[in-house]
């Protein structure tokens, strides 16, 4: 999730609600912070429209029905046009623009506004890929633009003096260098940089840094915005939910006209109408019973939708602009339901007409563990995650890594695989155990990981250690029948070998004639490589191949 | 208390005090056995011994000898017939002390009774009345030794020196017990009323012979530390996922499962998760180097779910799908138990399954951050379910926690209307998230082969163990240190 910080009294006065932070709930996001004259507001992803105060301060007053949705449309045609390159609609191939008079910023709205403009690009523009904006004042763009990329340019970036070259900027700038793996669109070693120029500059390396010439300042009365990236609906409906906050903010939108390499000639803002057909019987549907008295214009109204057509069962609304994330008619009953308050919403106990049950390995391994807690051993629960040393290395064991399930990548350096056996983390939690009263007794039933013919296999594992100045292989052997046949599984015990187990001391064990799993005491030179001094005797079984 | 100790203080009980004598045969007990138990019992302040001071006699063989008269006295019976010539027919100790006696005299050579002598063959002898006297205190049958009081000795004192000087008798000495007599703790300790005496540990014997019918039980210092023990337990995380798991079966949920190593097709494509959402890059989930593709069998399945992005999102990769994760969320499972319930001749509608179970998190580790947590998802499948249903079914759960909650609307990209339950927590002073769910988007359940209505929810459990178990690191509860697994308090809900 987002979150975006206002001053509180903006947001008070911007929305018309003297408590803003009692209704930031009933529409689905959470306040997050509110102190300090501040109030800091978690977005979920779906309303990044909500990333900015005039759309936030919109849909609270919308809720509390203090306002009532509004039509959005431009003012005109703005006369600008951009012409799109051949070369730039191989790597970024979407642009939209819109131009906006009578601006009039304080220095907090023209903040609010450029924050908005950045989590945009963080967070529906996926870091900038889908999407990127410039805001630049119109009044200092000169002719028309083009949008295109080239190998090489010059730009004289956002806080710089000087012209630079594209290259240099991506070295040097810290956008430059925060952005540089989303132009890699390189052909052969060279990179192709996107550029968007007017008739004298380059006025945005694209989606690094705006040019410092048409930097916008709390004086700036009009604004002209590109919006560019690899998604063409994303693009389209971002510049949407700019033309409508700017409307909202009393300021006249007017369209851009871009034209395209193929022939493609079109006016942005989109400003599209769509209407949904919504149901009372399809809101009834979503609680689960007839509300019968329920108003759904009403309910449709305070969500900020326009109802543009009424009928006995249903009403038609308008979805407005801003709103990209309404797919269908399910969107729009959400926002009836969240309307309409979950408080109001009865609740209603499912009646159950099957048994409850646990899988058959839930109560298999109960079993065992209240048979293990009988024989004195404590329930270990280890992580899953592990790394090469601790499972192998530590255990004298040869990795074979095409049976290891690996990880791509972790942010914590000491897991890079999953686990293969229980011995190694419990021996392990033995190492971590000093100075406790002896003996140590545990046990764990878990999973364990392997990969063969390409496949993930998850098996269902058992296995128990003990830790004492007498523990024997004796022993090991006397817990693990005990405990089988607690559970009515005879077990057979062949002379066996492991690189962690003293040899002529480490048995296979058998069940119906398949091998299931090893026993033995640990060898000392394991024991030194944990630090531990007194012996130790495991057994590591698989449950998968037993009938549970 | 030993048997015999119980033995003679039971005896003394009844009879209050005894000699010695008189307790061995009253208790069957030998000498040595009572005096022992009197010796031990005194130092427990149960019984008073008597003791009298006084002297051990040793009669000597030659005495004994003397048992049908002494020397003297046959020398006197034989002068009351006349007198004797003084040749070597007399003998020298019975001339000695016939003189000394005063019972004859020599004269003309001749030993002649006197007076004295006279008297003395018709009265009592002395030295043969104080010999009587020891022998009747021996114990007889070759038992030569006689214990006299000092009070017995004043009597005869003289006597015995005569006899001790004609080597008749050796004296030694000695103290004797005259009298055991039982004190008031002797009693109370025999009534097993008064601490420091009475069975201590009970044994096969105490409980067979019965001694304990009369003897009591040593109380014990019950506020006095023992030694530490530690009961094997439960993994404190493994308990309460047993509890979840018991309440949602207790609720007519059945417990479904699913794997943990899963194709980015069942993690996030059929759940509607945009393929190129921020979730699905490597910074938050842990995509597989080996295994490195995992296909999907059902290749209809994959079709419909491919058209509901391209529909949705406008784009879809097949290699995307493939790719290989280990599951972010428990609701994967949901999705597999969608396609596999939904249309079901097995159960009856509505279905409630639910699964608990390990998801994986590529986090950077902290105190609140783990890389492997734990969560639980349920759905409900049916016809004409909705909202109200989920509301009921959460409240009813929770409630079965101890937690009263409520609802808020939230965004999840599977479920549209998406909700929130919260409760409050009274320690931080604020609604604290306990669990997601909504209705699953029917292009979802459409894709996954259902007509029928799916509600469904997923929540974290291991948030939940700093108030359960009163941790405050997440860490703490998979280091599987012995100490802290067995000391580790019990679960508080």
């Amino acid at each position: 999730m987002a979150t975006i910080t206002f001053a509180k009294k903006d947001l008070v006065e911007e929305s018309g609600l003297s408590k803003p932070e009692e209704t930031i709930p009933k529409i689905g996001m959470e306040v997050e912070r509110d102190a300090d004259g501040e109030i800091t507001v978690d977005i979920t992803p779906n309303r990044s429209d909500l990333l900015d105060i005039i759309g936030l301060a919109r849909q609270l007053a919308l809720h509390e029905g203090v306002r009532k949705p509004r039509g959005y449309e431009l003012s005109g045609k703005s006369g600008i046009t951009i012409k799109a390159g051949k070369a730039v609609g191989k790597v970024r191939p979407n642009i939209a623009g819109i131009v906006v008079k009578d601006v009039s910023f304080t220095e907090a709205s023209l903040k609010y506004l450029i924050n908005f403009s950045e989590k945009i690009g963080g967070t529906l523009g996926r870091n900038r890929k889908k999407l990127a904006m410039g805001i630049h004042d119109l009044s200092t763009i000169e002719g028309d633009l083009v949008y295109d990329a080239s190998y090489e340019g010059s730009i004289t970036p956002l806080g710089e003096s000087a012209d630079k070259g594209f290259e240099e900027v991506m070295k040097e700038n810290q956008k430059g260098m925060m952005y540089s793996n989303i132009i890699a669109a390189k052909k052969g070693n060279r990179q192709l940089y996107p550029f968007l120029k007017d008739s004298r500059k380059t006025i945005s390396l694209i989606p690094i840094t705006n040019s410092e010439k048409t930097r916008v300042t709390a004086k700036t009365k009009s604004l002209f915005i590109d919006f560019t990236g690899t998604d063409s609906d994303i693009v389209s409906k971002v510049a949407d939910m700019f033309a409508c906050r700017f409307i909202d903010a009393g300021s006249k939108v007017y369209s851009v006209r871009i034209v395209f390499v193929n022939g493609t000639d079109s006016e942005y803002p989109k400003l599209g109408k769509r209407t949904i057909k919504i149901k009372a019987s399809g809101f009834d549907e979503v609680l689960g019973y007839k509300t019968n008295d329920t108003n759904i214009k009403k309910l449709a109204v305070r969500s900020g939708y326009i109802v543009s057509e009424e009928a006995k069962n249903f009403v038609s609304v308008a979805v407005p602009p801003y709103r990209y994330d309404v797919l269908n008619d399910q969107d729009v009953y959400e926002d009836l339901v969240f309307a309409y308050g979950y408080d109001s919403v009865k609740s209603r106990p499912v009646p159950s007409v099957n048994a409850g049950s646990e899988t058959a390995f839930s109560l298999f391994s109960d079993k065992l563990t209240e048979i293990m807690l009988g024989l004195g051993y404590t329930e270990a629960y280890n992580n899953y995650l592990t790394n090469e040393k601790a499972e192998f290395e530590m255990m004298g064991r040869e990795p074979e890594m095409e049976k290891v399930v690996s990880i791509k990548y972790s942010k914590t350096e000491n897991i890079s695989i999953m686990r293969s056996g229980i011995l190694p983390s419990l021996i392990n939690n033995l190492r971590d155990s000093a100075s406790e009263q002896m003996p140590y007794r545990m046990f764990e039933i878990g999973d364990t990981f392997a990969v063969a013919d390409g496949k993930a296999k998850e098996r269902k594992t058992f296995a128990f250690v003990s830790e004492h100045s007498k523990a024997d292989f004796a022993e090991a052997k006397t817990v693990i029948m005990a405990a089988m046949a607690a559970l009515g599984i005879e077990l057979g015990f062949e002379e066996g070998s492991g690189p962690e187990f003293i040899p002529g001391r480490c048995a296979r064990i058998t069940s119906k004639g398949e091998e299931i799993g090893i026993i033995g005491e640990v060898h000392p030179r394991i024991l030194n490589g944990f630090g531990i001094e007194e012996p130790v005797v495991g057994c590591e079984i698989e449950l998968s191949k037993l009938k549970y | 208390m030993h048997e015999y100790e119980s033995k003679l203080l039971s005896f003394l009980k009844e009879s209050k005090s005894a000699d010695v004598e008189s307790i061995c045969s009253g208790t069957g007990l030998g000498r040595d056995a009572v005096l022992w138990a009197s010796e031990s019992l005194k130092s427990k302040g149960a019984v008073e011994i008597r003791v009298n001071s006084g002297a051990e006699i040793e009669i000597s063989p030659e005495a004994l000898g003397y048992e049908e008269g002494f020397p003297e006295q046959i020398l006197l019976s034989e002068l009351e017939k006349g007198p004797k010539s003084l040749d070597g027919s007399v003998n020298g100790i019975a001339l000695a002390w016939t003189k000394k006696n005063g019972w004859a005299d020599i004269r003309e050579g001749r030993l002649h009774i006197t007076e004295k002598g006279r008297k003395a063959l018709t009265g009592e002898y002395d030295q043969e009345s104080v010999l009587k006297l020891l022998l009747s205190k021996t114990r007889g049958n070759g038992d030569n030794i006689a214990y006299v009081s000092n009070a017995e000795m004043t009597k005869i004192e003289n006597t015995v020196k005569e006899l001790e000087h004609r080597k008749l008798l050796q004296i030694k000495p000695k103290s004797r017990i005259e009298s055991i007599s039982i004190t008031d703790i002797g009693i109370e300790i025999l009534s097993g009323e008064k601490a420091g005496n009475g069975i201590g540990q009970l044994t096969r014997d105490i409980i067979k012979s019965r001694i304990w019918t009369d003897s009591g039980f040593r109380p014990y210092d019950v506020e006095a530390p023992v030694a530490e023990a530690y009961p094997a337990r439960r993994h404190p995380m493994k308990e309460f996922m047993e509890l979840v798991r018991r309440m949602w079966v207790s609720q007519g949920f059945v417990e479904t499962a699913g794997p943990m190593i899963e194709s980015s097709f069942w993690n996030f494509d059929a759940l509607f998760s945009p393929q190129d959402h921020p979730t699905r890059e490597m910074q938050d989930t842990f995509f597989l180097s080996n295994p490195e593709i995992l296909g999907i069998a059902e290749n209809e399945l994959l079709k419909r779910v491919a058209r509901m992005h391209k529909k949705g999102w406008k784009s879809w990769n097949d290699d995307i799908s493939f790719q290989p994760v280990l599951r972010t969320h428990t609701t994967s499972v949901s999705a597999h138990n969608i396609r596999e319930y939904g249309n079901s001749n097995e159960l009856e509608y509505p279905i409630k399954l639910f699964s608990i179970g390990k998801v994986f998190r590529n986090e950077s580790i902290d105190y609140k951050h783990l890389a492997e947590l734990h969560q639980l998802d349920g759905i409900i499948i049916g016809k004409g379910i909705g909202i109200a249903d989920l509301k009921g079914t959460l409240e009813q759960f929770y409630r079965g926690l101890g937690f009263k909650i409520k609802f808020k609307p939230s965004y999840f990209p599977f479920v549209e209307p998406g909700l929130e339950a919260s409760y409050y927590d009274e320690e931080h002073g604020d609604w604290i998230e306990l669990c997601g769910g909504g209705t699953i988007r029917k292009e979802i359940t459409k894709a996954l082969g259902t007509d029928m209505r799916v509600i469904a929810w997923g929540a974290g459990l291991d948030r939940l163990m700093f108030k359960y178990l009163g941790i405050s690191s997440l860490s703490e509860l998979y280091k599987n240190d012995v100490g802290w697994l067995r000391k580790r308090r019990p679960l508080k809900l």
